[in-house]
């Protein structure tokens, strides 16, 4: 018998080789001083490759500064700008604000420095070709993956996505500042909307009297001063709201919801350590009212903008999540998993930090 | 998908540990995870999950990945971060410890991205059937890639270890 081969070994040693194969391996090695030899090797190659690897574990973050990683091609530009917040208006100072992110119609495009702020954390590098599908230019192409669906449009997709990377480099960072960040130093400048990270830093929401202002201490390139420009201006949401699924944005919402909306909010989960942010992980719930039917439920998340002045929900795809709601007509039903439930107005659609 | 929160909870640490030493950067390996499972909750179904995961997050950094002048810097700054933050730790492990790391970062990068990726994914769990998928790889021929790849690390590792003693 020939011996065997080192890829066999390996398959071998790593369990991949059904029953058969595994029994002509283990009988032919038994008798063959060669390729015992050889399995020998083979394990210590194994052995060895895992604990060199385990070395680069030990990797701190944002240790590629942003300059650079905002290079990254994950996301066409023109896509992200199709997501852009949906400006609106109302003067809402010291109002609640409720950013509601959901599977969402493309926003107008208007450039604002909230924009600019936006573009900053979400790097892109590679140029966007015309009429690219939302896979994007880093598509996965694996041969057995699902091809995306293409039931909604490509904009809604991008402006999902667009808002979800926002959320997601946003958690990302409140979960990396959590040792340098109190929970106290963040409410008042702004936190989340202002939790900056090496990632880059989400706009902050702003009334007219609050100044959005970048905390993060972290990344050498997002000075704390630097988000002070993205004071945004509300507007008026002049256009009509699409019936459904078309709610990214944020709302204005009352004293009143504001009572239901505070127990979902999740600052302190994002501030607290990771352990316990798991343990609440594994204690939610999955979402339970049948009329928020995973087809057009989507995952809420609920923030304090500024202490006590402020909420903000977003589409999240990860741990964290408050809660699910849909868009009823002109209405956004939310249901937080504690139990509370609420609707919010579409029509009260403010500027989005 | 619609449980994406079921997707999360169980790929979230081993994707971002793929990614983290694919990238040597946990903030940017957070990133890519999180755009990842944007990716995954626009999908109507996903067959193969953990393949199609790991799939997409390694498209997302594969053309940076290739940007030799990145992965420099990473190494360059690897390196300063070691020296600026030898604080906590008694010196001498955190210089050793550091040490490692930037000697692991070089081994890995000398494999040829295939047998990379390949050995990062067998690493955190994935099948040959998965790695296949994932790689576009005939099955088969997983064996032979895992093979070379940890011959070509182990020897890369102790080439430089070797070199490093040498100048020590």
């Amino acid at each position: 018998m020939t011996h065997i081969d080192e890829g066999t070994i390996h398959a071998w040693l790593d369990r991949q080789l059904d029953e058969a194969q595994a029994r002509d391996v283990e009988s032919h090695v038994a008798g063959c001083a060669q390729c015992s030899a050889a399995v020998a090797e083979a394990r210590g190659l194994i052995a060895g490759s895992s604990r060199v690897l385990m070395a680069l574990d030990d990797v701190p973050g944002g240790v590629v500064p942003a300059s650079a990683k905002r290079t990254m091609p994950s996301v066409p530009k023109r896509k992200w700008q199709a997501a852009r917040w949906v400006t609106s208006v109302s003067a809402i100072a010291a109002a609640l604000i409720i950013a509601v992110v959901l599977r969402q119609s493309p926003a107008p495009e208007v450039a604002t420095p909230a924009d600019r702020d936006s573009r900053r954390l979400t790097p892109i590098a590679a140029a966007p070709t015309a009429g690219e599908q939302s896979a994007g230019p880093a598509a996965p192409a694996p041969a057995r993956a699902p091809r995306a669906s293409d039931l909604a449009s490509a904009e809604t997709r991008q402006a999902a996505h667009a808002d979800t990377r926002l959320e997601a480099a946003r958690i990302a960072g409140a979960q990396r500042n959590r040792d340098e960040l109190s929970t106290a130093q963040r409410a008042p400048s702004g936190g989340l909307s202002a939790s900056a990270s090496g990632a880059g830093v989400v706009g902050a929401v702003a009334g007219s009297m609050n100044q959005a202002r970048a905390v993060a201490p972290v990344s050498p390139e997002a000075p704390p001063a630097m988000a002070d420009a993205a004071t945004p201006a509300f507007a008026e949401e002049k256009k009509a709201l699409a019936p459904v699924a078309s709610a990214v944005g944020c709302y204005a919402v009352s004293s009143a919801q504001r009572r239901d909306l505070e127990p979902g909010v999740t600052r302190s989960a994002t501030a607290a350590p990771l352990a316990t942010q798991k343990a609440s992980r594994a204690a939610q719930a999955p979402a339970a009212a049948a009329d928020y039917a995973p087809a057009t439920a989507m995952i809420v998340r609920l923030d304090s903008i500024r202490g006590a002045e402020g909420l903000l929900a977003r589409l999240v795809p990860s741990d964290t999540v408050a809660g699910f709601w849909r868009v009823d007509g002109d209405t956004a039903r939310v249901q937080l998993r504690n139990g509370a439930t609420f609707n919010i107005a579409l029509r009260t659609r403010i500027r989005c930090p | 998908v619609t449980d994406v929160d079921r997707l999360f909870r169980e790929y979230h640490d081993p994707l971002v540990r793929y990614l983290t030493r694919r990238l040597g950067d946990r903030d940017w390996a957070e990133e890519v995870a999180q755009e990842t499972f944007v990716r995954a909750l626009r999908q109507e179904t996903l067959s193969n999950e953990r393949a199609w995961l790991f799939a997409v997050a390694t498209n997302l950094v594969r053309d940076e990945a290739r940007k030799d002048a990145r992965r420099r810097h990473h190494l360059e700054l690897l390196r300063e971060e070691a020296k600026a933050s030898s604080v906590v730790e008694p010196e001498i492990t955190q210089l050793e410890r550091a040490q490692d790391r930037a000697l692991a970062r070089k081994a890995i990068d000398a494999l040829t991205e295939r047998d990379r990726e390949a050995l990062l994914m067998r690493e955190e769990g994935l099948d040959y059937n998965e790695i296949a998928s994932a790689l576009e790889l005939s099955v088969a021929s997983v064996g032979t890639t895992l093979a070379r790849a940890r011959r070509r690390l182990m020897e890369a590792y102790e080439r430089l270890t070797n070199t490093k003693q040498g100048t020590a």
